[in-house]
């Protein structure tokens, strides 16, 4: 596979007038390779957004390389942009401007033939409302056309932050659908966002970042089972005295209202003959798979807590480099 | 040039650019109604009138002319039983009371003069275009900041500097083409008025050259308050930054430190308001009276003194304000973070 966008040791301080400066990336690195959804995870303030600005040139590292379509970033990026298309938070438009101005515009600064305007306005089903102001459009609508102007250049690397904001559950589907075809046709999608089921349904890769640094990167797959515990809710009739006889053996237990979940369970089989041989008998043994979003709250250390209030900056910090699945 | 085909679509396009064309039209429209209803073109009876009132002026003035003529041979010894008293240096009884100089015109209702008034006209249409430039200028950039455009534009066209002086090129130049627009109008509704209710005059090549300098100078002020309107608005990254120092300017520069000034005394106040330069550049040059410190003449006489300002120093004065803002619009841009 070939890498599409590589980033090393990128490092970015926010300095303030008043008050201390504030580090948003912190030797952060990422790998996205050709042809691939790639999902760019993070919680709200850990550097997802400085980092994309980084990359499109919005933003000045102070430290660290950039690599994008082969080309070195800051220098390389008049010779890549009109190869990369990019949608950076909220979408933000001329509000007297039809939709088709709008493109029409952008079309014309960035030498687009006429006709992939309707193309893309059909693509995000944006056709019978683009002649319409911009200030009239709903959020969706607003969020389909800012991804209509990233499809215009016919992009070979598209970034999209937040593509799904505003949709409606049928366009968060179209849109899902939208990116597997564009990655088929070998279009590499990097996307970041906080759907993490979306994420999970439509992404190959993912890289997790928290506090400006990468805490975990790679395949979906291997991200989740990293953290797969080996766990399994069992269900019995007296799931007390259950776990009592499975604690016995040396494996981790935890006791619920109705069940019991037990930990690094190597054998299922041997859990229900255990039980049998105490005459109980298992009315339910379900492997607890984590998924994306659990992974996330995990590795971020994100997940909610009864009676604390989480603020923004509240997450993990990994050491310089993060952690690679 | 994409860019620059792109922003000149942009800059017609855009509500505020009509707006305010259509303000800057209304109020030439309204000064060509009030010159309009004050000027009336002279029928033959009017005329008659007018003709035999200058007649009896004239008869007038040549008897003026020759009492005063008479008291000047007889030399009063005491000057207050002087009619006439001391004349002015240099002047004569011929010289003041000249019959040729009353003309008929001086009788008859006012009538609008394309020769002689089109020059103040060309003025007042320089100040609002000066006006028209500097808010356009401003939105231009302010809005495409406030909007997220630039950010757009930059993730087309990354090159920031290259960007930058593409979109002030093309304002540079759009409004150069409005202001083309719209002195065709004023002159050709001005020349229209003259003909309809007024009176061309005598338009000779100098005066033709004359109307084209006054126009190119009220053009080049209007570029000057455009480019300074969209540095200044690319620094504060919004409209409101350039037309509120600009009204902050008006208000407490142009008002509040000139009655300050005034208090204390400076000598010639008048050369630290820029609408003095404006005024020296669409005029060629603006005279003052220095009255607050005299100067002493030969006989010991205290009395004031005329001083000007030439439009090469107001060249300078607004030359310097442009290369600064923008020097440091395009510094910033170049190294300023787009959050």
């Amino acid at each position: 596979m070939v890498a599409v966008l590589e980033i090393q040791g990128l490092r970015k301080t926010y300095r303030r007038r008043w008050g201390a400066a504030r580090p948003a990336l912190d030797g952060f690195d990422m790998l996205v390779e050709s042809g691939q959804v790639h999902g760019f995870l993070g919680p709200n303030g850990s550097g997802k957004t400085t980092t994309l600005r980084t990359l499109l040139g919005l933003v000045r590292p102070n430290a660290g390389r950039m690599r994008i379509l082969g080309h070195e970033l800051p220098d390389g990026l008049p010779k890549v942009a009109r190869r990369v298309g990019a949608i950076v938070e909220s979408p933000q438009f001329f509000g007297n401007f039809t939709g088709r101005r709008t493109l029409k515009l952008l079309a014309t600064a960035g030498g687009v033939p006429r006709k992939r305007i309707t193309e893309v306005l059909e693509l995000v089903g944006l056709r019978d409302r683009a002649g319409e102001r911009v200030k009239t459009y709903s959020l969706g609508m607003k969020q389909r056309l800012a991804v209509a102007s990233a499809l215009l250049k016919s992009p070979e690397l598209l970034i999209l932050d937040e593509p799904a904001n505003g949709l409606d559950p049928a366009g968060i589907r179209e849109m899902r659908d939208m990116m597997r075809g564009l990655a088929d046709g070998g279009v590499t999608v990097v996307l970041s966002s906080h759907i993490l089921n979306e994420v999970q349904l439509i992404c190959d890769s993912v890289t997790i970042i928290s506090r400006g640094r990468r805490v975990a990167a790679g395949p979906v797959s291997q991200v989740i089972a990293a953290q797969d515990q080996g766990e399994w809710r069992v269900r019995v009739a007296d799931h007390q005295r259950a776990a009592g006889i499975i604690a016995k053996s040396g494996l981790e237990v935890a006791v619920h209202d109705d069940h019991f979940v037990v930990s690094k369970l190597a054998d299922p089989a041997w859990l229900s003959r255990e039980l049998a041989a105490n005459e109980m008998w298992v009315a339910e043994l379900t492997p607890l798979t984590p998924d994306l979003e659990s992974v996330f709250l995990e590795l971020t250390g994100t997940a909610p807590e009864q009676g604390h209030h989480r603020q923004v900056d509240e997450s993990v910090v990994v050491g310089a480099g993060g952690g690679q699945a | 040039m994409r860019v620059v085909r792109a922003e000149w679509a942009r800059f017609f396009a855009r509500r505020f650019t009509r707006i305010m064309m259509l303000v800057v039209l209304g109020i030439l429209g309204l000064i060509m109604v009030g010159l309009g209803a004050n000027t009336q073109k002279p029928n033959p009876a009017v005329i008659a009138q007018a003709e035999e009132q200058a007649a009896r002026a004239r008869t007038e003035t040549v008897e003026m002319r020759q009492q005063c003529e008479t008291e000047q041979a007889n030399a009063p010894s005491d000057p207050n039983q002087s009619r006439f008293g001391q004349l002015p240096p240099g002047e004569t009884c011929a010289s003041i009371f000249n019959p040729a100089q009353v003309r008929a015109e001086d009788f008859m209702p006012h009538v609008f003069s394309f020769r002689d008034e089109t020059q103040d006209m060309l003025k007042v249409y320089g100040g609002l275009l000066t006006l028209f430039a500097f808010a356009v200028g401003a939105s231009f950039i302010g809005a495409e900041w406030s909007s997220g455009g630039v950010m757009n534009l930059l993730l087309w066209r990354p090159r920031r500097l290259r960007l930058l002086a593409s979109k002030l090129g093309t304002l540079l130049l759009a409004v150069t083409t409005a202001g083309i627009g719209l002195l065709a109008v004023w002159v050709a509704a001005l020349y229209g008025l003259a003909m309809l209710r007024g009176r061309i005059g005598d338009i000779t090549p100098g005066v033709v050259q004359s109307m084209a300098l006054t126009s190119a100078r009220a053009m080049g002020l209007a570029l000057a308050a455009g480019a300074i309107g969209f540095a200044v608005a690319s620094l504060g990254r919004n409209t409101a930054t350039a037309l509120g120092l600009a009204v902050g300017y008006a208000i407490v520069f142009e008002i509040g430190a000139r009655i300050v000034i005034e208090l204390a005394e400076v000598i010639k106040p008048e050369r630290w308001f820029l609408s003095s330069y404006a005024r020296a550049w669409l005029d060629q040059k603006a005279t003052f009276y220095e009255w607050r410190h005299c100067r002493y003449d030969t006989t010991g006489t205290c009395s004031g003194y005329e001083w000007t300002l030439n439009m090469n120093q107001a060249a300078i004065v607004f030359g310097s304000i442009v290369v600064l803002t923008l020097i440091t619009a395009f510094w910033v841009f170049r190294r300023r973070d787009v959050t």
